[in-house]
């Protein structure tokens, strides 16, 4: 075949992209397409051409809906890279620069690792743009015969592919934000397996941040009381992120609070979310709106949203769809003579509002599990001796029996272990013995470890006399 | 014989369009109104104003004629449901012309409604008589920190002042060409300044000086409360760049807020609580009264009078006009676009008494408003849309403490209100144009 290289470089260039887009970042580009907004409204338009590279954004926003489908962002990114090497290709051609081949290979895999390595692949964009731009004017040139690349030439260009490949895929930045994109659309599915398998008490070491995810999972997977400090939670803030007004903070919060039901302070956070993003808005952002609103009974603020998301290509159809099914659908509405003076309020006081949330009728009971390990991390063993007995339990988890324990309960009018008993009292041994590494040993993943690293640090009084 | 043929095809092509436009050929009369969004019927318009555009509520399709029969515009609408033959003529509804005129301008700000953050923030002007929107100014000028709280000496677009916050942020008074930014703390008795209110003079400008937090209910109806901790009445003469304290409305013990000048600059009123513990738990408690206090030759004499209020309700944005007070009246507490049952009222400085103008107000919040130049239009804030995007309305001052039909803010598509992300802010008429102060307030900033 004549010129085989004018073939075989763009396919290889392509399957190479995709095969790493799809194996390392299709999470990635999952979020990406979350955290974008394309809107065929006036406003929409008028806000992106008041910013910088304007049409650039406007084309990453439209291919950037269909990020969420998976598998569609690593296929779209390598269409664009490839495109982005024809382009360079074919001008570089016809201004007559040798090894043009090797040149415009370099140039789209340069791209291709910077638009990896950023947040939004703008830059694939931006190169298209600009390089769909520079090609009319190369047309006007005159066409030169078309030197065939020679083998070695075509093998440089393979090594460079690979490299590029390499580069991404063992770059340690990019397989964090792979993860951390992972274990964020597994919260939002409430895939919590996925969730767990990803945050682990290994893996946490290196990314305690990661940690309150997997709290919340073993929320539901019921395993809280029983795993929670198998984890490397040092302090009472490595339980969630309260107060924490970033991209992630205000994601988590704002899931968090929906599965708890606590849907206004949802609504609260995923505002703060959108404010992180252009627009103060995204595609994300709005399906989560219809979604906390319809389980306020706010079916107003519902065919609002959906209304505006039916101005987005991708979203469109199911947009409309959820107009139909609420097309009529009346508000709740507060009696007459209702006022919210006296309604329950939260704070950034975890416990205190998960207490407020409990007292404005909110039986949670992912709510009131967290209200407890709230107790324990903050060490008071009185408190929680209380609110433990308040719930029912067909078995005690782990980490509450040591709090229990701790706290100097009757260990048999609680139903405690004999296992957990017997630990304790090992433990309780060694201690008297000043037996310190027995003590580190046994007390290895347990609530007590905890306690009495805190107790160490002057954190908090023990329930336990013991001179340290 | 060409230009037959020409004129022939034209009338064919138009009556083929025509055919296929979907319009029925004929309709049923019916005795009733159109259900239109919004609600124009009755309603009176100034002379000029961009023409009012609406849609059947009820998501048919619909076409109207306008007649014209001295001041009232007569709608005729005829609407049907696509695939149906017949449509229905609805009997015509008025639209009222003043000879009353209007400011050409008003200004807003956009910010989505959010709670803590904003991303994109602009203070905007539109022109009523056309559905032109420009900036005035925008966050991106004072890298995206917050800008708000603009106003204009009498609505004159030449001299306003705003709030820019953030890093290096401060109050920006614009005269013309010059923009100065002055950082309040730093000056006389170094307390920032919120709400401001400029003295007809000119040469004054009142604020007061807040600590707002806000608290954030549990699945309630109205899911925000914005409270005042502490909150005084400073002075600031723009001649001197001096700023003090206005020891009768800075009281310790209450909490003074919301200036706002008499036309002729010799009252000021104000809205003053008493400061209450624990504001968050203890908010039904906070009950604003409108109270006024004389001023002359540049300061307050005597002790503020109270006008109006108890604790049943609570009094904000009080406007002056003709011998009548315009404010917000809530249940309680300090920030009611967030109080559904926030309604206009009109206190009467002559009478004492206070009365809702009914004709304003709906079943969601009617909040922050101002008026025209010559008084005799007012625009006002209202969330009766959907309860969460605030949107503008514009009425008519009859006299009398008396007000016609507020209508909806014109736009070139009614769907423009649903699908606008922003809520209009601090709506103020403007006699003229504002430049774009954009480059002149970046400068500052850099």
């Amino acid at each position: 075949m004549k010129n085989r290289e004018k073939y075989i470089l763009p396919a290889l260039l392509f399957l190479v992209v995709f095969a790493i887009g799809a194996l390392f970042q299709r999470y990635t580009a999952i979020i990406q397409g979350h955290n974008s907004l394309f809107l065929l409204t006036g406003d929409y338009f008028r806000e992106t051409f008041a910013a910088p590279w304007p049409l650039s954004h406007l084309l990453e926003s439209f291919f950037m809906q269909f990020y969420e489908i998976p598998m569609v962002g690593p296929l779209i990114n390598a269409l664009a890279t490839t495109l982005i090497f024809l382009l360079f290709n074919f001008i570089l051609q016809r201004i007559k620069i040798p090894f043009h081949n090797l040149i415009a290979v370099a140039g789209a895999c340069v791209c291709w690792i910077f638009a990896a390595m950023a947040t939004t692949p703008l830059l694939l964009y931006k190169m298209l743009l600009i390089s769909s731009g520079v090609a009319p004017a190369a047309l006007l040139l005159k066409k030169r015969d078309i030197r065939r690349a020679e083998v070695w030439e075509i093998a440089i260009v393979g090594v460079f592919i690979i490299m590029s490949a390499l580069f991404i895929s063992l770059s340690k930045e990019i397989r964090s934000v792979e993860t951390t994109a992972k274990v964020r659309y597994a919260t939002w599915r409430g895939d919590w397996n996925t969730v767990l398998e990803n945050v682990t008490p290994q893996s946490a070491i290196d990314r305690p941040e990661m940690m309150p995810y997997a709290f919340l999972a073993m929320g539901f997977t019921g395993e809280l009381g029983q795993r929670l400090f198998s984890y490397p939670i040092q302090k009472i803030e490595d339980f969630d992120m309260e107060g924490i007004q970033s991209i992630e903070g205000n994601f988590f919060n704002s899931l968090l609070n929906y599965y708890m039901g606590n849907y206004n302070e949802a609504l609260h956070h995923i505002f703060q979310y959108s404010c992180h993003f252009p627009h103060g808005m995204t595609n994300f952002s709005l399906s989560q709106m219809i979604r906390y609103n319809n389980a306020l009974g706010n079916y107003t603020m519902v065919r609002k949203y959906a209304q505006i998301l039916s101005h987005n290509p991708r979203y469109s159809p199911s947009a409309r769809k959820l107009l139909k099914r609420f097309e009529g659908a009346q508000d709740s509405i507060p009696p007459a003579g209702h006022l919210s003076s006296g309604a329950r309020t939260t704070t950034n006081n975890p416990q205190y509002d998960l207490l407020q949330l409990s007292l404005a009728g909110i039986n949670s009971p992912i709510a009131q599990e967290r209200f407890l390990c709230y107790l324990m991390l903050q060490g008071d063993l009185q408190y929680f001796v209380e609110a433990f007995s308040i719930f029912q339990w067909d078995r005690i988890p782990r980490h509450y029996e040591e709090a229990l324990l701790l706290a100097g309960v009757n260990p048999n009018k609680f139903g405690i272990s004999i296992a957990s008993q017997r630990l304790f009292n090992e433990i309780s041994s060694a201690m008297a013995q000043m037996d310190m590494p027995a003590v580190d040993r046994m007390a290895k993943g347990t609530y007590w470890e905890y306690h009495f690293r805190k107790q160490k640090e002057g954190a908090f009084e023990s329930g336990l006399e013991f001179d340290l | 014989m060409k230009l037959r043929h020409y004129i022939t095809g034209v009338a064919l092509i138009a009556i083929v369009l025509h055919s296929c436009s979907g319009a029925p050929s004929e309709s049923i009369p019916s005795d009733s109104y159109p259900d239109i969004i919004p609600d124009y019927i009755g309603v009176t318009i100034p002379e000029g104003i961009a023409k009012l555009t609406f849609e059947m509520a009820d998501g048919s399709k619909c076409r109207y004629e306008m007649e014209r029969e001295g001041d009232t515009l007569w709608y005729t609408v005829t609407s049907w449901r696509r695939g149906e033959k017949k449509g229905t003529l609805y009997k015509p509804f008025p639209v009222y012309v003043s000879s009353d005129p209007i400011d050409p301008y008003i200004a807003y700000r956009l910010i989505e409604p959010g709670y803590e953050s904003w991303h994109n923030i602009v203070i905007a002007q539109r022109e009523l008589a056309s559905y032109k929107e420009s900036r005035i100014v925008s966050n991106r000028a004072n890298n995206m920190g917050c800008v708000n709280c603009h106003t204009f000496d009498s609505g004159d677009p030449q001299k306003m002042l705003l709030h820019a916050r953030g890093k290096g942020g401060g109050t920006l008074f614009m005269d013309g060409d010059q923009v100065r930014l002055i950082n309040l703390a730093q000056i006389g008795v170094k307390r920032q300044g919120t709400y401001p209110a400029w003295h007809p003079s000119g040469r004054y400008v009142v604020f007061s000086s807040n600590s707002t937090l806000q608290c954030f209910t549990i699945n309630e109806f109205q899911p925000i409360e914005v409270y005042d901790t502490a909150s005084d009445i400073i002075l600031m003469d723009l001649q001197t760049d001096s700023v003090m304290l206005v020891p009768q409305l800075s009281l310790e013990s209450r909490m003074e807020t919301f200036p706002s000048w008499s036309q002729d600059g010799s009252t000021l009123y104000v809205c003053s609580a008493e400061a209450v513990e624990n504001v968050a738990n203890n908010r039904g408690q906070v009950h604003y009264r409108l109270m006024s206090a004389k001023f002359e030759d540049g300061v307050f004499v005597g002790e503020p009078e109270e006008l109006f209020g108890d604790d049943s309700c609570s009094v904000s944005f009080p406007r002056y006009n003709d011998g009548y007070v315009l404010f917000t009246h809530t249940a309680f507490g300090t920030f009611p676009i967030w109080h559904d049952e926030a309604d206009l009222w009109m206190y009467d400085t002559r009478s004492k008494e206070a009365l809702p103008a009914e004709i304003l107000n709906s079943d969601k919040a009617e909040s922050y408003h101002s008026w025209s130049s010559n008084g005799k239009w007012v625009i006002f804030g209202s969330r009766r849309l959907d309860g969460r995007y605030t949107r503008l309305y514009i009425a008519h001052y009859k006299g009398n403490g008396e007000f016609d039909k507020p209508f909806l803010l014109p736009q070139k598509n009614f769907k423009h209100n649903t699908l606008r992300l922003k809520s209009y802010n601090i709506p103020e008429f403007i006699k003229g144009e504002v430049k774009d102060y954009e480059k002149a307030v970046s400068k500052l900033f850099k």
